[in-house]
């Protein structure tokens, strides 16, 4: 140990001269403070427009009530409406995942179908979206290889440049303890700043709960995990005995390889081998249910009465038959895309299942599904929120559908017993099962090429 | 410089880096063709279909009233370009259908990338991410010891001695690398128009396909005079395999994607809640806040008595409720330019704030000419929208004037007659002629680092030349 301390110490020494290492360092640090400067600002903007949602609710609600009394319009239980809105996800400031391009909120109306549930959140950058956002998650991901492999890729090549390896053999180093020690003096200022990083986005980013620091403790494991893989090819590729150039063209290679290649191909493949239906399609079978619906709206309007025994449609303070119609229409639009939807669901998790099995093939595809699922900005949130928002919409519809037929008016009554749209968060438990994976898959594979780079050093 | 272009070729095939480079290019290319394309025309025959079965189900909807046909009305979906598998550029994050419907003009729906999984959009394989993101990586690996590797063999002085001057050495070696990236490229863009031929073509498109092939000439023409500055410059091939790493890593993988996010947030886009509840404000209330629905209906009602000289609106010849409906058409239209034109200007100045980035990198003025040259940009999406609203307000008023016409007394009870659908004018979009103007502020960038790249070329080549003679 003596000497780990010792070679750690003496690399320090010659890491504070090289000019490489501070400006690998300082691209790092940069990096950080930019990926948590953005980091804070995507996840302020979307609790604003998450609190923004909820006041407005609030708001719609209360002016229903005012104004009922005195409007038949306003008073008419199909004409209600009401607003959702998806809160910030868990870890937002870290990664942004998909929940740049999801839809977070949505505007809930006995005539709103699933197809027009989400349709007016289309008008983000799309510049900005095809091209991600500077997030940690970005950082961690692509930049931290690159500027391990900046500070590594001369751990062996040097000495064996300039002779010193025979030197060093000669005096009874031990080469290992030499490889931990120079490992160590430079894994140590990498994870400074990235700690640090992650030290702001927890104490600055949301709630200090004890969820979230179990969510940031596992991605401080994850990152120093994928930190700790590539430590780990850096000591392999520097054991080829390469020169310094051929040890950094082999590291990028193999940081081309495994960071944008193989996630590259991965993805290609995944869409070409379970591609989700066409949207042109869901489009135009929606339409056709709508418009088929329409022209029997009559026979639905009393097939509905007689599915519901003790609404009379007849005894009514008659909603207006276009009203009714367009209640009864989005029922059964959401009946006929039922099935497409459904369809979607299939593709989407057939993909998850390739991409489940290929993840392993890549560092860089552990640590984007593990951070994404930490972060709650995977798919798996997306889905759940889209999945409450819709049964909500149903139930919504279904309840004022039916005090409309029971010739109801808006009252507080009416009103408060529909509670507001609340999202369930998926458990903690789940998360972190699902990060589990990726997390002990990128562990597991830093252990194994340690251990080989280890085998591959010289005992002296 | 002939013998020099040998020579390196001959080299560089000998470290078998070039059959490497080649490899790595046809695997990524010819992966990124075959999935392109097949997803294209997948794509292209859905959109088609799709759409002949929504005319189709239009056309036979039987008689009902013009204005529930205007809110059922059309879809216009948005077709693949031919020139789109060259750089599918902002398409997957637009929407490809728009909802044509009174009283809206609906956000474009259906962006491909929701229904993929996430994986990290710094690598999404296309011919475009493979010429700007691994390209300039391979002309790196090909060339960082250029110079440097000839000076530590010391067979520079002897190449020099032999009477090759030092810039005829560089301009060899620049000619050799660049001839090896620019006919990858050639082939590149011919395989990929033949297997875009299966989706819309484009008409100026010989004009498009040459920007971009000229655009990317360039991008890797500043890429191996870099490369071959900085080699000429180092100390040694290491030293510039760092520099010229760090410089990649910036350049084409970091700065890019801060440059979005930065133009993000400088030009920041209101959130679709709060555009939404403008538009709302705005047409119930008024642009001045004062001028609300009702008093427009009221002032309407006013003019078309007079118009009519009747003074109910029961003794009109015509339908009150038609002329209201084209008339709050006509105020929403009024709204929804203001709101969209307000929106495109955003999307416009977040481009002008990631063209200041491009000051640190050449990749950005690149991406833009790109995308602007494969149809694929902000621009061509607005474009898109822009044709799916002309054709909205047309289909809504001609609904809107038979409703006017025939629908006198009956207002909403009355039907038109199913050969009225048939009227309904198809939507069909042309993408719009290149407007190299536009593309012209990025022309000149790439110019300009090319020229830079060269000026830096000159000043090593001038070191170098001083420590020979010394």
């Amino acid at each position: 140990m003596t000497s780990i301390r010792a070679a750690a110490r003496w690399d320090a020494r010659a890491l504070r001269r090289s000019r490489v290492s501070w400006l690998a360092l300082g691209i790092l640090a940069v990096a950080v403070g930019l990926a948590v400067w953005s980091g804070l600002r995507f996840r302020a903007s979307w609790d604003q427009e998450a609190g923004h949602e909820a006041v407005l609710e609030r708001f719609e609600r209360m002016q229903q009530l005012a104004s009922a009394p005195a409007d038949p319009w306003s008073a008419m239980p199909l004409m209600t409406t009401t607003r959702i809105a998806v809160p910030a996800a868990p870890l937002a400031e870290l990664a942004t995942g998909r929940a740049d391009l999801d839809p977070r909120t949505a505007n809930v109306s006995p005539f709103t179908h699933a197809g027009t549930l989400f349709r007016d959140y289309q008008t983000a950058s799309p510049s900005a979206l095809a091209t991600g956002r500077f997030d940690l998650a970005f950082v961690i991901v692509y930049v931290l290889p690159l500027v391990i492999i900046a500070l590594g890729f001369g751990l062996l090549s040097e000495e064996r440049e300039r002779g010193i390896d025979r030197l060093l053999a000669v005096h009874g180093i031990q080469l290992r303890r030499l490889v931990a020690g120079r490992v160590l003096a430079r894994f140590v200022p990498i994870l400074l700043p990235l700690l640090a990083g992650l030290a702001v986005l927890f104490f600055a980013g949301g709630d200090l709960t004890a969820v979230r620091a179990a969510r940031y403790l596992a991605t401080v494991a994850l990152a120093a995990g994928h930190a700790t893989f590539w430590w780990g090819v850096v000591v392999l590729v520097s054991t080829w005995r390469l020169g310094s150039s051929g040890t950094l063209v082999a590291l990028v290679v193999t940081w081309v390889a495994l960071v944008l290649a193989v996630p590259a191909l991965v993805g290609a493949a995944t869409t070409a081998l379970h591609p989700a239906p066409s949207r042109f399609t869901l489009i135009a079978a929606a339409r056709a249910a709508d418009i088929g619906a329409t022209a029997r709206a009559a026979e639905l309007i009393g097939g509905y009465a007689h599915d519901h025994p003790g609404l009379d449609p007849k005894a009514a303070t008659a909603p207006p038959t276009w009203a009714l119609r367009a209640f009864v229409v989005a029922r059964e639009v959401d009946a006929a895309q039922a099935p497409l939807f459904d369809a979607f669901d299939r593709a989407l998790g057939a993909q998850q299942a390739v991409v489940a099995g290929f993840q392993f093939t890549s560092p860089a595809l552990l640590a984007t599904r593990g951070l994404g699922a930490l972060a709650g900005t995977n798919e798996a949130r997306a889905l759940a929120y889209r999945d409450q928002a819709r049964a909500f919409l149903a139930g919504w519809r279904e309840a004022m559908g039916k005090h409309a037929m029971t010739g109801a008016t808006v009252n507080a009554d009416l009103l408060g017993a529909m509670a507001p749209f609340a999202f369930a968060e998926p458990s903690l438990a789940a998360v972190l099962a699902a990060a589990a994976v990726p997390l002990a898959a990128m562990w597991v594979f830093a252990g194994v090429l340690v251990l080989v780079a280890r085998s591959r050093l010289p005992r002296t | 410089m002939i013998p020099i272009v040998r020579l390196t070729w001959r080299q560089l095939w000998r470290d078998r880096r070039i059959p490497l480079a080649l490899a790595v290019l046809v695997a990524l290319v010819g992966v990124s063709l075959v999935l392109d394309g097949l997803r294209s025309s997948r794509t292209e025959r859905d959109r088609v279909a799709a759409d002949l079965a929504d005319q189709q189900t239009f056309n036979a909807q039987g008689p009902r009233n013009p204005h529930s046909v205007a809110h059922l009305s059309r879809f216009a979906f948005r077709p693949r370009l031919q020139t789109a598998l060259l750089d599918p550029g902002v398409s997957d994050y637009t929407g490809a259908a728009v909802w044509m419907e009174a009283h809206k003009q609906d956000p474009a729906t259906a962006r491909a990338a929701e229904d993929r999984l996430e994986l990290g959009r710094a690598s999404e394989l296309g011919i475009a991410w493979v010429w700007q993101v691994v390209v300039p990586l391979l002309v790196l690996v090909l060339g960082f010891d250029a110079i440097g590797g000839e000076r530590e063999r010391r067979t520079l002085p002897l190449l020099v001695v032999g009477g090759a001057s030092l810039a005829r050495v560089i301009a060899g070696k620049a000619v050799a690398l660049f001839a090896v990236f620019a006919g990858a490229l050639v082939v590149t863009t011919i395989v990929a128009s033949l297997a875009g031929s299966s989706v819309t073509p484009v008409p100026d498109r010989p004009l498009r396909v040459a920007m971009w092939v000229g655009g990317y000439l360039a991008y890797i023409a500043v890429w191996i005079v870099l490369v071959l500055a900085v080699s000429t410059r180092a100390r040694s091939s290491r030293t510039a395999l760092i520099v010229l790493l760090g410089t990649w890593t910036l350049g084409v993988l970091a700065v890019p994607r801060l440059a979005a996010t930065m133009a993000d947030e400088g030009a920041a886009i209101p959130s679709p809640a709060a555009i939404r509840e403008a538009m709302e404000r705005d047409l119930e209330h008024g642009f001045d806040g004062h001028a609300g629905s009702e008093d427009r209906r009221k002032a309407l009602e006013a003019r078309v008595l007079a118009q009519y000289q009747v003074t109910s609106l029961d003794q009109l010849p015509v339908s009150f409720a038609g002329i209201a409906l084209d008339e709050g058409e006509r105020f929403a239209a009024e709204v929804f330019d203001r709101h969209h034109r307000a929106l495109a200007d955003r999307y416009r100045a977040q481009r002008t704030l990631r063209r200041s980035a491009g000051l640190v990198t050449p990749l950005i003025a690149l991406q833009h000419l790109s995308t602007a040259a494969a149809g694929t940009d902000v621009e061509h999406q607005l474009a898109f929208l822009g044709a799916a609203e002309t054709s909205r307000r047309t289909i809504v008023g001609l609904l809107n004037a038979d409703m006017t016409a025939h629908a006198a007394g009956k207002d909403f009870e009355y039907q038109a007659a199913p050969s009225l659908w048939q009227t309904i004018p198809v939507f069909t979009y042309a993408a719009p002629r290149l407007a190299i103007r536009d593309s012209a502020v990025d022309l000149a960038a790439l110019g300009a680092w090319l020229l830079a790249a060269l000026a830096l070329l000159g000043w090593s080549v001038w070191h170098a030349n001083q420590e020979l003679s010394s």
